[in-house]
């Protein structure tokens, strides 16, 4: 008897609180892309009519596009680069066991603790010595770092959960390890791969602090294109613009989640 | 739309902007010129971009590319690359002006290379050949007048009792919008070198101050969502809230007003330094200087004629508004920075 | 990846160790070795004080994330794969957003004529509109909503490799739920709860523009302070020597946290079962 109340104490405060988890997550999103349909002038809520204006404006804007461009072309780079050096030193980590192995895990984790503002500035400075600064590789490397630890905190993850027998067997069979890996290693944790890749690519395409220290020969990428453009003006463009950056992020997670089914991420 | 779509679009729009700048002005003066500029972003350069590039690229073929970043970061960026500098022209306000000439990165700009230099109002060009500034823009008290029926005539009426949890003020970090604490200093007996006095009202007005707000945008909002009634903005801003049908006031105070101007400066070692200075004059001309104004409703620097419908919404918009404006000693505003942000951060938090 | 992170991170932390030893107040330049900035910043009661409570802060949301994020992602683990599609997206989908546009929608809800607020007038609950923004509670939602996916994803990929049986042989035995959890679930989790709160607490410490936008500058937090001493007073050796403080506490936190869990945490070896 007093075991059914706790139960269903618990499943009632359960239900509760996933409910309340779930609308505090999607509530500022669902209200940007709602107060990004205004017709009116203003960001206001709830908005003032509904037209597509602000999205034809963002759509007429050079400025954006281009950023938007920008954007999706390095955040597509660092999720590709991440994945490789993210899944080369996630399996050294976990199938290896090498001096300074602790150091290097830790060192993996240590971008998260650095302000983001010094990370710019050290990088900014650094590339300034090398004479880079008009190139995209300031911008490429700033970002790989801050998406190391996500992408190695997933691969690793998913690396500890594979079962070694099979590549033990395939090793048996007489494969040699590049083909252990090719065949036997990625295929199991592809879908930890794809979440890894997930993650880079969100933390290239929203980082604010470090890009606008590394943003190069006039190309900018679009959240510091957002912070300058509200420092000045302040309309509904902002909302239409950061709906485009949801809906590009989602459309990168729906299409790997149709590739490997959302209940296999993270 | 499809990914794929969207990438095909966007690789056909990057190749197509490429593409068409070639085509046009081939045996103008500065035809394949590009200059480089650091931008504020949105409105300010669009309007920019109107009145001074498009004439500029209609009779020289010259270009301009500016880029959107916050000042700091592009003046670090800036400092970090002296020998290989990313910008050609630099826009920055009076205090990181001081900056610009302590790292010794920018060119003088006389009234031989830039003509129209002359027309600049005396006591507007605060750091001597340095900088031409094109753009004034003051901190005001201003209030809902929907909400204070008792209009504010000073700075320090911010600490005024019946404002209670109604008031914004500009956060410390902010160099410029700051300035209203030389008010305070000024209208209570104090100066630069005596701010006690501004600390003491401001001590007084902590009941009243809701937030220091960080960033324009977010004191506009606070406006806007009526979250506060009264408080120090900017001129312009406060017409901005007025045409969103905001009945925000500006108050003119007596004693003096604190205004801040954008300068632009050439440079070191830009390969351009005839383009930029072509740049500068077509800034100060008629119809660049009032495009700052038309956009924003920021003051003028020079003694350009105001159209009516300009002059009725700006401050300072006849001899004795302008008198108004204070002499601000920049470099000890600087020099007391650190000190000054400790000291209202330590008054204000909670 | 040893070269990217020693050239990318190592580097500039050594770069920013070295000026953190800066007299004055020079931005990128300067030589000379002294401590005061690190004398200045431990002397000052005001900087010591802030420093506490940006722990305390990140702490408390790191306590909130696990209390509301450990029961989502236990179901989520625990939910068939349909059913799971949309609320992972859910889950994920604030990791995506920039945070300009974040803050813009928290202005919204907790605004003086925002969605709380309406709500709370309309229920008869409060009288008037209160003020919810510009103070350390709204911060704190804030700073929990940002960083929740981490501790959910963290605990459901742990409870994943839980093997359901053991719960129904807990059940079996007539234990309740919640003596099921308590003896069971939690102790098998703590891999996952740790790097959890661990993500949540670094993530929270050195958070700047929350506290920044939603704070409205009475909240301080050091990642704003060390954030307004380089970008407003380009004064970086102090900023330098503020942000080598967070760091090295933030790293002696994270060491602690492992030390009580083991070394099986961030291996990833031994598959996180006990």
């Amino acid at each position: 008897m007093r075991s059914d109340l706790i139960d269903n104490a618990m499943a009632v405060s359960g239900a509760c609180i996933r409910c309340l988890v779930y609308t505090i997550l999607a509530l500022p999103a669902v209200l940007v892309i709602v107060s990004s349909f205004t017709s009116g002038e203003t960001m206001n809520f709830p908005p003032a009519g509904f037209s597509l204006r602000w999205y034809q404006k963002v759509w007429e804007n050079d400025l954006f596009m281009s950023a938007l461009w920008t954007s999706t072309y390095v955040a597509v780079l660092v999720a590709l680069v991440a994945l490789v050096i993210g899944f080369a030193s996630a399996f050294a980590i976990n199938r290896f066991s090498f001096p300074g192995k602790a150091f290097l895990q830790g060192l993996a984790f240590s971008p998260l603790i650095v302000p983001a503002v010094v990370l710019g500035i050290g990088l900014l400075q650094l590339f300034a010595g090398l004479g880079l600064t008009r190139t995209i590789y300031p911008l490429l490397l700033g970002h790989l770092v801050l998406a190391i630890p996500y992408v190695m905190r997933t691969i690793l993850a998913s690396l500890a959960l594979q079962q070694r027998v099979l590549e033990e067997a395939a090793m048996n069979l007489r494969a040699t390890p590049l083909q252990v890996i090719r065949r036997i290693t990625l295929p199991l944790i592809l879908p930890g791969l794809l979440s890894a890749a997930i993650f880079a690519f969100v933390t290239s395409f929203g980082n604010v602090t470090v890009s606008a220290f590394l943003t190069y020969g006039g190309k900018v990428t679009l959240p510091v294109q957002i912070f300058a453009y509200v420092d000045t003006s302040y309309d509904p463009l902002v909302a239409a613009v950061s709906s485009i950056m949801i809906l590009v992020t989602l459309s990168v997670i729906l299409t790997i989640e149709r590739l490997i089914g959302a209940e296999r991420l993270a | 739309m499809q990914r794929r779509t969207f990438l095909k679009i966007a690789t056909a729009a990057a190749a197509g902007a490429l593409a068409a700048p070639c085509v046009r002005a081939q045996s103008k003066k500065f035809a394949g010129v590009t200059l480089r500029v650091n931008g504020f972003g949105g409105a300010w350069d669009e309007a920019l971009r109107k009145s001074v590039v498009a004439p500029l690229e209609e009779k020289y073929g010259l270009k301009v590319q500016f880029t959107a970043g916050s000042t700091s970061a592009d003046l670090i960026k800036l400092i970090a690359n002296k020998d290989d500098p990313p910008y050609d022209l630099f826009m920055a306000d009076s205090p990181y002006m001081i900056e610009l000439l302590k790292a010794g990165v920018v060119e003088e700009i006389r009234e031989s290379d830039v003509p129209n230099v002359k027309r600049i109002l005396p006591g507007f060009r605060e750091y001597g050949d340095f900088g031409v500034p094109f753009a004034v823009s003051s901190v005001v008290p201003v209030y809902n007048s929907k909400y204070i029926k008792q209009p504010l005539t000073s700075y320090s009426d911010i600490a005024r009792p019946d404002l209670a949890a109604r008031v914004v003020i500009p956060a410390p970090t902010l160099d410029t919008a700051t300035l209203y604490l030389l008010g305070l200093a000024e209208e209570n007996g104090g100066s630069i070198s005596n701010m006690e006095p501004a600390f003491k009202v401001l001590a007084a007005a902590k009941p009243n101050i809701v937030a220091l707000a960080q960033a324009t945008v977010a004191e506009m909002q606070m406006f806007q969502n009526e979250e506060v009634y009264a408080g120090i903005f900017w001129d312009g801003r406060a017409h901005e809230l007025r045409t969103k049908g905001v009945p925000i006031v500006t108050v003119v105070p007596p004693n003096g007003v604190y205004s801040v101007s954008a300068y632009m400066n050439v440079i070191k070692r830009t390969k351009y330094p005839e383009a930029a200075h072509a740049f500068a004059e077509q800034l100060l001309s008629d119809v660049g200087m009032l495009a700052i104004p038309e956009a924003l409703r920021y003051g003028v620097t020079t003694d350009v004629k105001l159209p009516d419908d300009l002059r009725k919404d700006l401050l300072f918009n006849s001899p004795e508004r302008t008198a108004l404006k204070k002499k601000i000693d920049w470099e000890r505003w600087i020099a007391d920075r650190s000190t000054r942000i400790e000291r209202v951060n330590k008054i204000t938090r909670t | 990846m040893v070269l990217l992170l020693i050239g990318c991170l190592v580097v500039p932390l050594l770069g920013l160790l070295r000026s953190s030893f800066l007299p004055g107040s020079h931005l990128l330049e300067g030589s000379g070795f002294t401590l005061d900035q690190y004398v200045r910043f431990f002397s000052d009661s005001y900087y010591t004080s802030v420093l506490v409570e940006t722990f305390i802060d990140g702490f408390i949301v790191s306590l909130i994330c696990l209390v509301i994020g450990f029961p989502t992602g236990y179901s989520l683990a625990r939910l068939p794969p349909s059913a799971r599609r949309w609320r992972t997206l859910i889950v994920i989908m604030p990791l995506t957003l920039s945070l300009v546009v974040v803050v813009f929608g928290w202005l919204i809800i907790l605004g003086r004529n925002g969605f709380v607020n309406s709500l709370l007038v309309t229920l008869g609950i409060i009288p008037s509109p209160r003020i919810f923004l510009f103070t350390r509670p709204a911060v704190m939602i804030v700073l929990v909503q940002q960083f929740l996916p981490f501790m959910i994803l963290s605990v459901m990929s742990v409870i994943t490799q839980i093997d359901p049986v053991l719960e129904q042989a807990a059940a079996n035995l007539r234990a309740n739920r919640f003596t099921t959890f308590r003896r069971i679930i939690i102790p098998l989790a703590v891999p996952g709860i740790l790097v959890g709160f661990n993500l949540v607490f670094v993530l929270s410490i050195s958070a700047f523009i929350t506290p920044r936008l939603i704070g409205g500058n009475r909240v301080v937090m050091l990642g704003s302070l060390i954030y307004e001493r380089i970008m407003s007073e380009l004064n970086w050796p102090s900023g330098a020597a503020m942000a080598f403080v967070l760091f090295v506490s933030g790293l002696a936190f994270t060491a602690a946290l492992n030390a009580m869990a083991g070394s099986r945490i961030i291996t990833g070896r031994g598959r996180y079962a006990l």
